[in-house]
């Protein structure tokens, strides 16, 4: 494959997932569409050979620091395991999407907009796009033990929640009463 | 004794999804022979990570527009014979162009283009019949520069023609095409820079490229040397001392206009008082740094390579910069022999006007610098990076990059460290030059 065609491969991939997880970022969808495109333009002056391997780890990479990058350029920046970023809502998805979810799904996604911005990060990392541990340390700059720790907090939270609501997780409601 | 395992472990959590070394695995799956508690967590877990793949999956993906794709699929390199990284492509106008609605301008590979305007005939230049007699062919291959001069008749352009390059000539492209199309006036070597003006009281050398409504456009533009000697443009002669001469710095092209806003308040910085001084330095000092070995404290940078630190493209784009991981990171460059020192030149990232924090530079002969280590420059005044507090102010970055007296020390290595900048957590590097007298 040359290299317009490994190219026009990653963007047909990869495009839609990071200008999802960029507009989470940075709460746009053109501001998040100029990240992703400088992305890629970076993706064609790297070897090819040097990030094969790590192509997804790589992008999300990119993708991740040129918008949080953007978001520090414009002054809009705050830590994200500020206490306040925990009831920061998420996106608001579609009327379709929202009528196909089952209850449990939309309840679990309702649930993961009340968590702290770095736990709703990781897990859509994991969840959405699909990036093991490693890799989403790599992308986050934190250890693997953060990560883990991170995505376990924030299900156990889902758990707790879904429980209240439907009686979903006597395990751990057990265990945390 | 072990306590036996809760199912508010996470190593619970990382076996349901799978993220367990198998050398962790048989521990946890003793745990869930003996508690059912645990295997009900795992369950539990992987019920709520199920929910959410289902849920995020089917949020909305949206796509690159085809224009955007388009702009992706144009930056893709053309193949090239040899591996290594053309120095120069894309070069300054790739910054500027967009901004000033230069759709046009393309493929010129030139290290400085001045645009002046000529209110008086050109009278001082040669004609047209004088340049004929004395054709690009004519040049010695030798010449370090070349120099090409062009006027355009047509009033208000504000375009700039693709021009390409070859060697000492520089076409103007298309040469007829259209009644706006300048024509090539003069194709002439000259050894350095040369500023061509055609009218006394007309300013000398504006700051950055400007395009202006004017009914004639001249464009010079200097052709960046075929060897490594670069082109005198210090700012001012200060007066010559015994042996000692200005350093010839070949500078970037400024990558945005004006000067910073004031320092934030956590910064030692001052903003910029206008061009740097001429450093004196012994005849002879080139830069010794030029394409040798670099190494990182940062063994896979993020984008692109440690070799862009040595490989003589200061442009601030982003295919000349190495971006290395955020905390405290180190570049070290090898001379390959102990070389007396006498400048260190270092380029961040000088697209923003921002403030690299904890900027250390240290010689040695010691590849680890562990024995015998001088520091030259110390910004990192509250010793956050733990090599000392440092008594040097921060500096804003510009296309002068920062000029670090190395006082004739006689070192083999250079190690710069930074922690970030004000702009962004992470540590780029576009290009770093250490003048000096080569080992003899």
């Amino acid at each position: 494959m040359g290299q317009t065609e490994w190219v026009r491969a990653a963007v047909e991939q990869y495009a839609g997932p990071l200008t999802r997880y960029a507009a989470t970022i940075l709460g746009s969808s053109d501001q998040a569409q100029d990240v992703v495109q400088d992305t890629f333009i970076r993706l064609c002056a790297e070897e090819r050979a040097r990030v094969e391997d790590r192509l997804a780890e790589w992008l999300f990479t990119v993708c991740r620091n040129r918008a949080l990058d953007l978001v520090r350029k414009e002054g809009r920046m705050r830590p994200w395991n500020d206490e306040e970023m925990a009831n920061q809502p998420s996106n608001e998805p579609s009327p379709a999407a929202l009528a196909e979810r089952h209850e449990t799904t939309e309840a679990a996604l309702d649930a993961l907009a009340t968590l702290p911005r770095n736990q709703q990060e990781v897990v859509r990392l994991k969840f959405q796009n699909g990036l093991s541990y490693e890799e989403i340390s790599h992308v986050t700059h934190l250890t693997v033990g953060n990560v883990g720790f991170l995505i376990h907090t924030a299900l156990k939270a889902l758990r707790k929640q879904l429980e209240r609501q439907n009686g979903f997780a006597p395990t751990l409601e057990r265990r945390l009463s | 004794m072990k306590s036996p395992m809760t199912p508010d472990d996470p190593r619970l959590t990382a076996y349901a999804l799978g993220e367990l070394s198998p050398s962790e695995r048989p521990e946890i799956e003793a745990a869930l022979r003996d508690s059912a508690e645990c295997r009900a967590a795992v369950s539990e877990i992987r019920q709520v990570a199920e929910s959410l793949q289902v849920g995020l999956g089917a949020e909305p993906c949206p796509q690159l527009s085809p224009e955007r794709k388009e702009s992706v699929l144009r930056a893709v390199p053309a193949p090239e014979p040899s591996a290594h990284r053309s120095p120069s492509t894309p070069g300054w106008w790739m910054l500027w162009g967009p901004r000033l609605g230069w759709g046009a301008a393309g493929a010129a590979v030139a290290s400085l283009v001045w645009l002046l305007q000529p209110s008086a005939p050109l009278a001082h230049l040669p004609s047209q019949q004088e340049q004929t007699a004395q054709p690009a062919e004519t040049v010695p291959p030798a010449a370090t520069t070349g120099l090409a001069l062009a006027t355009s008749q047509e009033p208000a352009t504000n375009a700039v023609v693709p021009m390409t390059v070859q060697s000492n000539s520089i076409a103007v492209a298309p040469p007829t095409a259209s009644p706006s199309a300048p024509s090539v006036l003069v194709v002439k070597s000259a050894p350095a820079v040369v500023i061509v003006r055609t009218n006394l009281s007309a300013p000398a050398m504006p700051s950055t490229p400007v395009v202006e409504r004017a009914p004639e456009v001249l464009v010079v533009a200097v052709l960046p040397p075929e060897t490594n000697p670069p082109p005198a443009v210090a700012p001012a002669d200060p007066p010559a001392l015994a042996g000692l001469v200005p350093l010839a710095l070949n500078l970037p092209a400024p990558a945005f206009k004006g000067t910073p806003t004031d320092p934030p308040p956590d910064t030692t910085a001052e903003k910029p008082k206008g061009p740097r001084p001429a450093f004196l330095a012994p005849t002879g000092c080139i830069n010794l740094a030029a394409k040798k070995k670099v190494t990182s404290s940062d063994k896979a940078p993020i984008t692109g390579s440690l070799d862009l630190v040595t490989d003589g493209n200061k442009e601030a784009t982003d295919v000349s910069t190495v971006e290395l991981h955020r905390r405290t990171q180190w570049v070290q460059i090898d001379l390959e022999g102990k070389c007396s020192l006498y400048a260190i030149l270092i380029w961040h990232n000088h697209n923003t006007p921002c403030i690299y924090r904890d900027v250390i530079v240290q010689v040695s002969d010691d590849p680890d610098f562990i024995q015998e280590v001088t520091t030259l420059f110390n910004s990192d005044n509250d010793n956050s990076s733990g090599l000392g507090i440092g008594t040097d102010r921060e500096y804003f970055e510009t296309n002068e990059g920062k000029l670090v007296d190395a006082k004739g020390l006689q070192a083999r290595f250079v190690r710069c460290y930074s922690k970030g900048s004000t702009d962004s957590a992470l540590n780029v590097y576009t290009e770093i030059e250490v003048f000096g007298l080569p080992q003899r």
